[in-house]
């Protein structure tokens, strides 16, 4: 295979156009049946519930009143007139940022120093792979533990090098950074693991090359890892975006939003409306807020890291 | 890997390299701390009487105990580890048989309803399961198959489909199209080409795509809290039933988190070396 | 070649065709039938289920359920479900019209809305039926206070599961060592005696504190002394007319109170507390007294935990203004699903008078150690002393039982997202975000403004 393939190539849809006739038509054939099974059955699944979500958004169907009158675009100008909105919104961004920006960050450090020919790498490969297995609830039980006030370890670790006792959970400034660490402990693991396997899929001629040509390491990283693996991580990303925005578990057992509304994001707060407060038409309403919420910063991530093409 | 251009620049370098084998080491040593702080609790935790689980500062010296495991092989624990290990090989088979091909399909092809296809399973993908939890629990009560493995591989392919499409459709698309030219001048058709060309060089990428879909679905929630019932009730459900409002045995849930991580830890260690061996054996190079 | 891969694709979708029904047929059995047109006969099925929270006092119910089966030849099928979601899966199965439960457990507040998703059975109709109800099962006996939550527009929907109220717990050690010399008597001096207890090697008071706790629990309980009682008002905060009261003057007086305890009084990190937190500072001896519900108090003397040393047992008594309904209550209740057929919802009735009546919570008291399920005062009183059960506990409990306020919890269907401004307010004071007249204040117009919106109030 040529060497330097992986930092840009043509997209091409068809093997360049020669010999067509028969064989694009059997590529076609191949390609819808591909394609189809997966699509009918991801159709069929959310054909019903996406429908009834928006068709309940505008109606006043409650749990209490589980009738589903028409509402017109009330719940819509109730979006504008909820007080929580717009502090679960900022609440969402700050997460969602702080979140995916560091575990990008980290994940792909940790996977550019696991991708190196050192002894014991495959140990790190395999010990980075348990948050990814420990199953959610349990790892946010054991965050809740580990951040207790006075019984937990962080602040016995901390106190050992003499830093004061925090109030990790309940502490206005602090729940959502504690809420942020425990999402990193599972999200930069697997962004690690997404971008090793494309690092140890590259080919190494023109790694070997630059080097020869007396490229630094940095600008190895710099020039033609980061472009190569931009991809995958861009895909890591919008992974990564999608889960913080639907992070659920965690924040109900870390901090149930609180305090105040400190850490309620959308999602949370979707949540609360339709099983705690049993108003299901509302709650509809917000996933449709939030699907467009995640269509903005899905479609600046998607443009940012979309090869560029030739 | 052990090229060098001249002798005399040989030691130095290799100096350097040490140098940073043992700087990436520090760094990938402090993470793993901090990766490996709830699981030593947890494993710890799994050990301890309730007295020791809730002492106050956190005590390190203790005789373990078995008692939480025997609390668990005296529930439905085991009959559970079994229900989502049904699950997980179900739903991970389902996923990569329709979504491999599917990947690589939105990779290479154009074919008109392409993008109502992708646009549908982004919105599949990125609405959130508590707005689909309750006319699917409605949907599968009318077609009488609620509480089934069938209903539950279906509602978790709501997530897991759309991630190994688009992720697969992402390795797709970095692998050069000159290998299937190259296949299909050959003779292969598309499909043989992809069977027998494609196939094996993304080996790694699938095996990939199958761990993160195969934890995603061992160790999903809430979806299998509301779909369940108790002939499919799964481990991190049950897991979740030590943890009350009033009063939480974190021991047993420690010593089940234990049981369910331990299985997929040592199938891991294989499957890495597997991968491993799959990605150095030159398919890619 | 185009046939060997259309065979191929055969082979594929075959493959699937029956893996998909395997996977059906795997489950087939477990899927409920959801016949609601049964004959509506007295005779009980023979297997009924039920659906309850994971939590220990189900598993002392599920215990006895051997017991239940030799007297009625009903076998009983129990499954817990995790306490922290069990709500969110009823209310998927509720509105779906789900069958394949017949007996749920829930908190007697959330009637309305089961009712209203068509899911609870009337019990008054069973009751009435002599050739169902043991003879010695002395519904009259049930406290009335308790049944108020479980009864919408008049008709009866539930049996309270178990007993609860405000229950003080305090380490006598500690207090004797401060300089006091019982349980403070009314809320005032509960504030004066946990600023007193407070000190370097342990904290005054512990009060959940978290969201998800929740914290408004503990707090509602104590407002309830604090506010002028309401005989006709809709709950502890809301005026006949649904306008909140959380700005008047003894309001206002709580939230300074509650700002004290919290934020001075109770450990740090109190804003995170749930139970199981405030237990272990108890048994560590990291706070001299905590308030909680007293369904909690079987956790504290049968703990499985350290022993919680010299602890003792206290109802605060009823403010001179409210001397007889002070103790906010919110029980779970027993349900029968109204989507079962006549013949569970027989059986379920059955399982219910079981489990509420005189031998049952007798046992429990004796045998099991678990006064909380016990919400006879009957039973709680002719057992002055039980071995192994404090009698201070005994008491207390038996206080709770008789001082409920009947109208403790508003029976609005907005109610539930109303408390929600105070659950807020709450954590803000705890956590210092807001000052306690403020966080009231602003909680007070919120609330005004949901009841508003949802045509409670003009």
């Amino acid at each position: 295979m040529p060497s330097g393939q992986a930092a840009a190539r043509p997209r091409s849809t068809s093997p360049a156009g020669r010999r067509p006739g028969a064989r694009s038509r059997s590529d076609r054939r191949f390609f819808v049946l591909a394609a189809l099974p997966a699509f009918i059955v991801v159709f069929l699944v959310t054909i019903v519930p996406l429908a009834a979500a928006l068709g309940l958004s505008f109606t006043s169907y409650t749990s209490a009143n589980p009738v589903a009158s028409w509402a017109g675009l009330r719940n819509y100008r109730l979006l504008f007139s909820d007080p929580n909105v717009p502090t679960v919104l900022l609440v969402t961004l700050l997460f969602a940022v702080a979140a995916v920006v560091l575990e990008a960050l980290i994940g792909t450090i940790l996977a550019l120093l696991m991708a190196r020919k050192m002894r014991g790498v495959s140990v790190y490969r395999v010990l980075y792979l348990i948050p990814l297995m420990v199953a959610g609830i349990a790892a946010a039980v054991s965050w809740k533990a580990l951040l207790d006030t006075s019984a937990g370890w962080v602040n016995s670790i901390l106190g050992v090098f003499g830093i004061p006792q925090a109030n990790w959970l309940a502490s206005p400034t602090l729940a959502l950074p504690s809420v942020v660490i425990a999402d990193i402990w599972t999200g930069a693991p697997i962004v690690a693991v997404l971008v090793l396997a494309a690092l140890l899929g590259m080919p190494e001629d023109p790694l070997e090359a630059a080097r020869i040509d007396g490229a630094s390491q940095l600008q190895v990283v710099r020039y033609i890892i980061l472009p190569a693996i931009r991809p995958v991580l861009g895909f890591a990303v919008i992974f990564r975006t999608v889960d913080v925005f639907r992070q659920f578990g965690l924040i109900q057992i870390l901090t149930g939003g609180g305090p105040g509304t400190k850490t309620t994001t959308l999602n949370y707060y979707i949540y609360q409306t339709v099983f705690t407060y049993g108003n299901i038409s509302y709650g509809s309403t917000l996933a449709v807020l939030l699907i467009v919420a995640m269509a903005i910063p899905l479609g600046v991530i998607y443009l940012l890291t979309r090869r560029r093409e030739i | 890997m052990a090229t060098y251009d001249a002798a005399g620049r040989r030691r130095p370098r290799s100096r350097r390299k040490l140098a940073a084998s043992f700087a990436s080491h520090v760094v990938l040593l402090l993470f793993l701390g901090f990766v490996l702080l709830p699981v030593i609790w947890v494993v710890l935790t799994a050990f301890k009487t309730p007295k020791d689980a809730y002492a106050t500062p956190p005590t390190f010296t203790f005789h373990p105990t078995w008692l939480n495991f025997h609390t668990l092989l005296h529930s439905q624990f085991l009959a559970d580890l079994g229900h989502s290990a049904i699950l997980m090989f179900f739903s991970t088979a389902v996923a990569l048989v329709l979504g491999v091909p599917a990947g690589y399909a939105l990779a290479r092809a154009s074919f008109r309803g392409k993008q109502f296809i992708t646009s549908w399973l982004v919105i599949a993908y990125v609405t959130p399961v508590i707005v689909f939890i309750i006319p699917l629990y409605v949907e599968y009560l009318k077609i009488g198959i609620s509480g089934s493995y069938l209903a539950l591989v279906l509602a978790y392919e709501i997530g897991l489909l759309p991630f190994t499409i688009f992720m697969m459709r992402s390795y797709f698309g970095d692998l050069p199209v000159q290998l299937e030219e190259a296949a299909m001048i050959d003779g292969c058709n598309r499909s043989r080409a992809f069977r027998l060309v494609v196939l094996p060089v993304m080996w790694p990428a699938v095996v990939t795509v199958g761990i993160l879909v195969a934890i995603a679905s061992w160790g999903e929630y809430f979806v299998a809290l509301v779909l369940t019932n108790q002939n499919t009730t799964t481990a991190p459900v049950a897991i979740y039933t030590y943890v009350g409002i009033e009063s939480s045995d974190w021991g047993a849930m420690a010593a089940g988190s234990l049981l369910v991580v331990l299985p997929v830890l040592i199938l891991a260690v294989f499957i890495q070396r597997g991968l491993i061996r799959g990605l150095t054996s030159g398919a890619v190079k | 070649m185009g046939s060997v891969r259309s065979r191929k694709r055969r082979v594929v979708a075959a493959a699937l065709a029956v893996a998909c029904l395997a996977l059906a047929a795997c489950s087939s059995s477990s899927s409920s039938g959801g016949s609601t047109s049964a004959p509506a006969s007295a005779a009980a099925a023979k297997q009924i289920t039920v659906w309850t929270a994971s939590n220990p006092l189900y598993d002392y119910q599920k215990s006895q359920l051997g017991l239940f089966t030799k007297d009625t030849g009903i076998s009983v099928n129990f499954q817990e479900i995790p306490e922290a979601s069990i709500l969110t899966k009823l209310q998927a199965a509720q509105t779906a019209h789900d069958s394949s439960f017949d007996f749920y457990e829930v908190p007697a507040s959330l009637t309305p809305q089961y009712v209203s998703l068509k899911g609870a059975a009337p019990i008054k109709p069973f009751l009435n039926n002599t050739s169902l109800t043991p003879s010695n099962y002395d519904f009259a006996g049930l406290p009335p206070g308790s049944m108020t939550q479980c009864t919408v527009k008049g008709t009866l929907y539930c049996v309270p599961a178990f007993g609860t109220g405000p229950l003080l717990y305090y380490n006598k050690q500690m207090f004797a060592q401060a300089g006091i010399s019982g349980p403070p008597q009314t809320m005032q001096a509960l504030v004066t005696d946990a600023g007193k207890l407070t000190n370097s090697s342990h904290a005054g008071i512990c009060l959940r504190g978290s969201n998800t706790a929740p914290n408004s629990f503990p707090a509602q309980m104590m407002l309830l002394y604090y506010l002028n009682y309401q005989p006709n008002g809709q709950g502890i905060w809301l005026n006949p007319d649904y306008t909140p009261r959380l700005t008047e003057p003894a309001a206002l007086q709580f939230a300074n109170n509650y700002s004290t305890l919290m934020t001075k009084d109770a450990p740090k990190g109190v804003g995170a507390y749930g139970y199981p937190e405030c237990l272990a500072a108890m048994q560590n001896g990291k706070v001299a007294m905590w308030l909680d519900d007293s369904a909690a108090a079987s956790y504290v003397f049968n703990s499985q935990g350290p022993a919680v040393a010299h602890v003792g047992y206290a109802s605060i008594p009823c403010p001179a203004t409210n001397p007889s309904k002070c103790q906010l209550s919110a029980p779970w209740g027993m349900f029968i699903n109204q989507n079962s057929d006549a013949a569970h919802q027989t059986a379920a009735y059955k399982l219910m008078t079981f489990l509420s009546g005189p031998a049952f919570q007798q046992g429990a008291l004796t045998n099991g150690k678990i006064p909380a399920l016990v919400t006879r005062p009957s039973v709680l009183s002719s057992a002055s002393s039980v071995e192994g059960i404090p009698s201070d506990l005994l008491t207390s409990l038996n206080y709770i039982q008789t001082h409920i306020d009947p109208n403790a919890i508003p029976q609005t269907s907005v109610f539930n997202q109303a408390q929600q401004p105070l659950n807020v307010a709450l954590s803000d004071i705890i956590s210092g975000q807001s000052s306690p007249d403020n966080a009231f204040k602003t909680a007070n117009s919120q609330i005004t403004a949901i009841l508003k919106q949802s045509g409670v109030i003009q």
